[in-house]
Parts: structure tokens; sequence; C-alpha cells
């Protein structure tokens, strides 16, 4: 035999193979297990091939070769459609100015070469009109839409935001629409909060741990840390309205260099941060062409937590006892490992997994009405250029985009995780124009350990009836 | 002579009905079609809103001018959406003397502001709801086949113009001289003389054992009443589960209505990326077994599921596509398949029409 494209899984219970091709992980003898192992080592002929194995192949298993025989995302021929009659979400930059220089932020002056960096530049009412008008004329199809504001720090703009909130109401009316504010907090005044609920903004409000870890990084333009001015102003909207404040979000960026639970430790300590909903991510190095590093005690740190999530999830913990910055991604990968089981088998004419139809998720406008897949790329970077308000969306590089698995389609074909990718084309994006295959590749092992970790989620909680019956039955009689 | 009607709030769903006004009905004409901005089609050919041909009628934003028209027909789509400003457009028809006629399935739910109206205004506005018997008039232990034809629309979405193939089949009967029984759940249907089952599927009282006899003896009672020849049924919801994130109810209303009023002739509205010769063939099969009866025609539609967004919200997402893929689809998937594809918005019912008639 030679090597099939499979990979192999054990626990302290099991083996399994997890066959590719038909996207379905298959529970093995160990003997199978490791004769498989030695056809992925290329010393299949050292042993006989166990009956198990040849059942499997007579029933269409274990294949060799990849059936994927071109890269093509299923909605590629429907582009037009999808962009012209179903636009989500329209992201709109009401300015490049911020009152903080955070030391990590991508648009920081001191960070790199492949991002724009803080500006006055601002949107004028021309440009949010048009864009607003640009995501009505391609939204037919959408049984909702969302308008959001980014900057710089967006409450700059207040007033800008004011038009459009005005303007999209009465231009959706009759649509579900919703507005969202990614801002860092500090301008919000007690008369704004009334206005704010009222149309129903939500706002994402950005802080990054305690004190002593916010401040080492978000600063106030002129100098000096942002946390005690970011907790006042949270502890402003509880006072004028409940509420609504019950409803805000937070959004942390998390450096790994740090003590995880130091940086948990705001969330236990801040009683104006309780309950809310916290979007966690690591800082943002892509651009720097360097990779956040992360200490030792962080790693072993957030793996605990995150353990006394899924036993919080079982309903072995009570959630209030565990950091809600796991919360999010824990939930995100129960409910994920479902797809383990229910993804469908790959074809001829296949894509990975990964990236969302750029500009239909999160259609990004910039200040001058350039616009992009989403927030999160270069907008210095000719690579991510989607189209601009002025000439409309150009279909060509919203297809490149979308298919960036075409320029390592042939890694992509006999790679393992094909279903399980997370690779979009801001990965491929070197700033030099186009989409390059050696950047792309260097995330490829990142996948890898992620969908083996889900994986690996998804087999224990199938064994957890199986192996560890008496455990569940206590966590089901509530003794735990 | 015809009155002349503004017709709100102009949707993807009451298109079909557009499409067959004047041919079912002889009351009113079609004077405008008023729709909120938020719907996306204000200002384009009313065709849009599917992404289908253009039928040559805009889209307006409010009402006309006084002059243009005599009526205005108002009623709730079935799809939910947000604030319809329905009270608006009455007020204002009624300010400017206009009549008033609020179209629905069943009297029951209709709007307070609506109910009150009517009320205060008994000349001018008036409620039209979809024909029915009274609740009284019979029982029956068991069901008994209907003697007539049975034709069913049904689809694997909803959305897959279930709605436009069954309308233009009752015109089609109708241009023919044939009196055929048609039972649809779209509130609009009561213009055209439709029967609704939206009164028995409602009803929580009922058992589902219930539901199958009641509706069973109210389309006998109606095909005889009407003298009907032929019974026409849209299935209330998709023929089956779609995936496991689009349940679609399990298809379990279609089931019913099967086991009420066994059908002889099934149409299925398939979205054109699923309108393959062998898929057609597999779902013909399976709907021998679970309706008691197999395809007999295909219409093809420009739906197509938006899989991302209905997984990340959990409910049906679908937008429509370039019309050209349907012909595509048909021309490249027309030999091999045994049972005949039609695109009845493209061309017309009559190739449908004609495959209903020679269908043993």
């Amino acid at each position: 035999m030679g090597k099939p494209f499979v990979k192999l899984f054990w626990t302290p219970n099991a083996y399994y193979c997890f066959d590719v091709n038909h996207n379905e992980m298959l529970q093995i003898e160990r003997e199978s297990f490791y004769y498989l192992q030695n056809s992925l080592a290329g010393k299949s002929g050292t042993s006989k091939e166990p009956e198990e194995v040849q059942q499997l192949k007579e029933a269409g298993y274990l294949a060799e070769e990849s059936v994927v025989k071109e890269i093509k995302h299923p909605i590629t021929d429907y582009l037009e459609d999808y962009l012209g009659r179903r636009m989500l979400k329209l992201t709109l930059q009401v300015t490049q100015d911020c009152n903080f220089r955070c030391k990590y932020c991508i648009y920081s002056e001191e960070r790199n070469d492949k991002q724009r960096t803080h500006s006055k530049k601002h949107m004028n009412w021309v440009t949010a009109k048009k864009a607003v008008d640009f995501l009505w004329e391609h939204s037919i199809d959408s049984s909702s839409v969302d308008i959001g504001f980014y900057g710089g720090e967006p409450l700059l703009e207040l007033e800008l935001i004011r038009q459009v909130v005005e303007y999209s109401e009465k231009l959706f009316a009759g649509k579900k629409l919703t507005f969202s504010m990614t801002t860092n907090g500090t301008l919000l005044t007690e008369e704004m909060i009334p206005y704010l609920k009222e149309h129903g903004i939500k706002l994402m409000i950005s802080l990054d741990g305690p004190k002593e870890i916010n401040d080492q990084n978000r600063v106030f333009q002129g100098g000096g840390g942002t946390f005690d001015a970011v907790m006042g102003k949270l502890k402003m909207v509880r006072r004028v309205d409940s509420e609504y404040a019950h409803e805000l979000q937070i959004s942390m960026v998390m450096n790994p260099e740090n003590d995880f639970d130091c940086i948990n430790e705001v969330y236990i300590k801040e009683e104006q941060l309780e309950e809310l909903f916290v979007s966690a991510a690591i800082v943002d190095m892509e651009y720097d062409d360097k990779q956040a590093g992360s200490s030792e005690e962080y790693t072993w740190k957030y793996q605990y937590q995150r353990f006394l999530a899924l036993l919080s999830y079982m309903g072995r913990i009570d959630k209030k006892k565990i950091s809600p910055i796991m919360v999010a991604p824990v939930i995100a990968d129960m409910e994920r490992r479902l797809e383990t089981a229910q993804g469908s088998r790959l074809y001829a004419v296949d894509a990975p997994s990964g990236p969302c139809i750029p500009g239909q998720l999160r259609l990004f406008c910039t200040v001058d009405g350039t616009l992009l897949p989403c927030e999160r790329v270069s907008e210095t970077s000719k690579t991510c250029y989607i189209g601009s308000l002025e000439k409309g969306l150009d279909l060509e590089r919203v297809s490149e985009f979308l298919n960036v698995s075409r320029i390592t389609a042939e890694d992509c074909k006999q790679c393992w995780s094909f279903r399980y990718c997370t690779l979009c084309g801001k990965k491929a994006d070197g700033g030099n124009g186009r989409l390059e295959a050696e950047r792309k590749r260097k995330f490829c092992s990142e996948v890898h350990s992620y969908a083996a970790s889900k994986m690996m989620l998804s087999l224990l909680f199938q064994e957890i009836p199986v192996y560890y019956g008496k455990q569940a039955a206590v966590i089901e009689g509530g003794e735990g | 002579m015809k009155k002349k009607a503004i017709l709100y709030p102009f949707c993807e769903e009451v298109l079909p009905a557009v499409r067959v006004f004047d041919g079912l009905q002889d009351c009113y004409e079609i004077s405008g079609l008023v729709a909120p901005s938020g719907f996306g089609c204000v200002g384009m050919d009313a065709g849009y809103s599917c992404n289908h041909p253009e039928i040559g009628r805009e889209v307006l934003g409010e009402l006309p001018s006084e002059e243009d028209w005599d009526t205005l027909l108002l009623f709730e789509p079935r799809q939910q959406t947000e604030e319809l400003y329905l009270e608006k457009y009455l007020e204002e028809a009624v300010s400017r003397r206009k009549e008033v006629v609020f179209l629905c399935t069943e009297e029951n739910g209709i709007p307070e502001k609506i109910k009150k109206t009517v009320v205060a205004c008994p000349k001018q506005v008036r409620v039209k709801a979809c024909l029915s018997l009274p609740e009284e008039e019979g029982w029956q232990p068991q069901v008994h086949e209907p003697e007539i034809p049975v034709v069913l629309v049904g689809g694997l979405l909803q959305e897959a113009d279930c709605g436009a193939v069954f309308t233009a089949l009752a015109e089609r009967f109708h241009r023919d001289g044939k009196r055929v029984a048609a039972f649809s759940g779209h509130p609009v249907g009561g213009l055209f003389g439709f029967y609704s089952l939206e009164h028995i599927w409602r009803n929580s009282e009922l058992t589902e054992d219930d539901k199958v006899r009641k509706i069973n003896l109210y389309i006998n009672g109606m095909a005889e009443k009407s003298g009907a020849e032929i019974i026409l049924l849209e299935a209330p919801t998709a023929l089956m589960k779609y995936d496991d994130k689009a349940l679609n109810g399990f298809g379990i209303q279609s089931y019913m209505l099967c086991q009420a009023a066994p059908p002889d002739y099934l149409i299925g509205c398939v979205p054109f990326d699923l309108a393959d010769a062998r898929m057609v063939s597999a779902l013909s099969e399976d709907f021998s077994c679970r309706f008691g009866c197999g395809l007999c025609a295909v219409h093809v539609s420009n739906i197509l599921l938006d899989f991302a967004d209905s997984q990340q919200k959990q409910k049906i997402e679908t937008l429509r596509a370039n019309m050209k893929f349907v012909r595509e689809k048909i021309e490249k998937e027309k030999e091999s398949s045994e049972i005949p594809m039609f695109d009845v918005i493209g061309e017309g019912i009559e190739g449908l029409y004609e495959r209903i008639n020679g269908y043993a």
C-alpha cells in the first residue's frame, strides 16, 4: 500500500483514522493504526495488511490520492449575484485620526510600512452617503444589513455618524438595519448614550486588561495610560443607562508575552466589566513579518482556563467562575466541533474553507471611498484592493482573493486539513501587489495545529459517553 | 370598468400575483406597485425583486398622485419583515377618500389598526379574506380521496418560485376554461378566488390527525361547491428538509397535505444548482415513497441558498442568481433527465402545462 490520504489520531481510549476525501473520522483497531502509520512513513511492506484496512479500502476509504482536481470556490461563478444582491455589512472608516497612540496599533508610525499610518483624513458626507447608497444598491436579497463605524477613533466624527444613521434609517426603512462601532470609548459623553441606544448602535470598546498591562501599550496621543479614562466612561454608561451598558462588548488585544492570569484579572476585579461579552485576539504583527511570542506562563494558564471553560460548558463549573476571555472561543469551538461530523466530503472541483466572500460579509470603505474585503487588511497594499465607490467592485480581483488557494493549489489538494483551513487572502499579502504562495505557506502549520486540536476536541466529546459514562452521570446528576 | 389599484407592500413574494393579475380577476387593474425603500426595489422594474426578466412596471416609493388610482390593496407579506408602514398608507389612502382593501388568508389576525378603521369607515375600508367553509359544516372520521385530479406545486425551498408556478398554472387553467379549486397560503390569493388552509394549519387545538381530516373535508367541500374539475394545491412549506441547517419544517406540512389530498401530479420547484438529472430522479423516487407521487415535472428556479449566512443565522437565507444559470442548467440536463425540466419564469407556463395535460 502507498501513502493513504489520511491523518491518524489516537487518544488513551482508541485509535482513529481521518479519511480526508470522505471527511470522516473512522475508529480503527490498534493493528490498523500502526499499519497505516507505517504506510504514511513509507514502510508499508514491513507487515501484512490487516483485514480491517482491506475492508475499508473495499468500501472506498483510504484512497492514496486526493479527489480534488481543481481549486475553485463554489460560489466563484455567482460572485456577481452575491455582491450585487446580497451584501451584508458595510464598515465605514469615518476617520484615520485617533486620540490614542497604542504601541502595537497596526496604524502606528513606528510599526510597519505595509499599512497606512494615523492621519487627519476623515470621510466627508458625500463619500459616506455614496457608500450607504452602494450598500442599498447591492443588498436587495439581504434580509438584514449592518453598518459599522470604524477609524481611527470613530467618535471623533460623531456628526458624520449621526448623518449616516439618519439617512440609512430612511433608506433602509422596512429592512432590518443594525449599527455597530469599534471605539476606545474615551470620547463618550452622557448626552450620547440615549442617542446610541435609541438607534441601536452597538459599541465594541477596546481594553487590553488591567491597568498595568493596558497602559503599557494603550496610551493617549499626548502620552499617559488610558485605563482609568476607559473605566470611567464604562462607569458613566452604566450610571446613565444600565440596560445599554449591559449590551457593551469588550474588544481585547492580548500580548502573549504577558501572564494570562494578569490579563484576565481585570474581569474578576472590575465590576464595570461584569458579564460583558469579551472578544479577544492576539496582537496582529502579520504586516511586520513577525509573530507574537508567547510566554510559557501565558500558554499553560491559557490552556488551563480553556479546560475550565470546557468543564463549564459541560455544566461542571459555574460559568461565573470562568474567564470571560475564554467563553466566546470555547463556545465557538464547541459549535464547530459539530462541523467536523457534518462537513461535506471533498469534490473534484473544490476549495479549502477559510476565505469569506470578499466584500459581501464586511465590505470596508476607506475615508476616500476605496473598497477592501474587510477592515483587517492593509490599506496601502494593492493586493487587497477590490474596488472603489467610483468604479464599483472589481470582480476579477474579488475572485482572485476568494480563490487565494489557487496560488498553493498543489499543496492544498494534498492537505489533510482542506476542510478546516482558516487562511484568507490577507495571509498571502506581502504588500508587493500580488498574492504570494510562500507567505501563505508560513501559516499552514498554524492551521494544521488548529484543525488537529478541533478534531481532538470532537473525539473527546464523542468518547465521554462511551468511556467516561460514570463521570458523565455525575454531571447529569448535578453532583459535580 | 376595472378600478385602478395600488398594491402595497410590493415584494418578491407578490411578484407572481402581479404577473397574472389581469388573468385571474376582473375588479381591479394595477395602477402602481409601492414598496418601502428598504426592500431595495424602488425605482427598479418589479422583475428585479427576483432577478427575473422585466415585467414593464417600475416600483414606486410613495403613493402616486390622487387621480391615478381608486383603491389601495394592502396585505402583510408571509415572510417576516421589519416595520411595514401599513398604517401610514392606510391613513393616507383614507384621508384621500380612496377605497382600501386589506387582503388576508383569514379574518383572524388582522392588525388592530385595520380592524378599527374598518369599523370607523365601513364604506371605505374592507377586508377581503380567502374563501372558507363555515367551521360547523363538517366532521368525518376518515379521509376521502378527491375524485378529481390533484396538482401539487412544492419546492425544495419555498422561495424556489412555488408561488409563481402555482399562480401561472391557476391562470392557465382558467384561460383554458377549466374550473379549478386553488388552495394557497398567500393573502393576495383571496383576490383571485383562491382558498386558504391557514385557518386549519394555525389551529393549535387540532391534533395532526384532525388537521389532515379537516383539510381533506375542506378541500373536497370546496371542490364540490365550486364545481371544480381540478384541485390545485400550493405546498404550505417546502417538500422536505433541505439540510441540517435549513430544516424547512422537515416537510411535515407537505406530507400532511398529501395525506389529505394525494397528488396525481407533483410539480417540483428546484434551485438551479441542484437541478441535475440524477438528483431530480432521486428526488422523484423519494417523493414517490414520501408523498405517494413522483415528480411529473420540474421548474428550475434561480434561487440560491446562501449557505454561510444560513448557517450563521440558523435560518434560510437566499439570493437570486442571474437567469442565465437556469437556462444553462436546463440546456445541459434536459437530454439526460427523464423528468422534464422547465423555466416557467423565462419561457412561460406553456411547456409545463402541456406536460401536465399529457401526463398519464
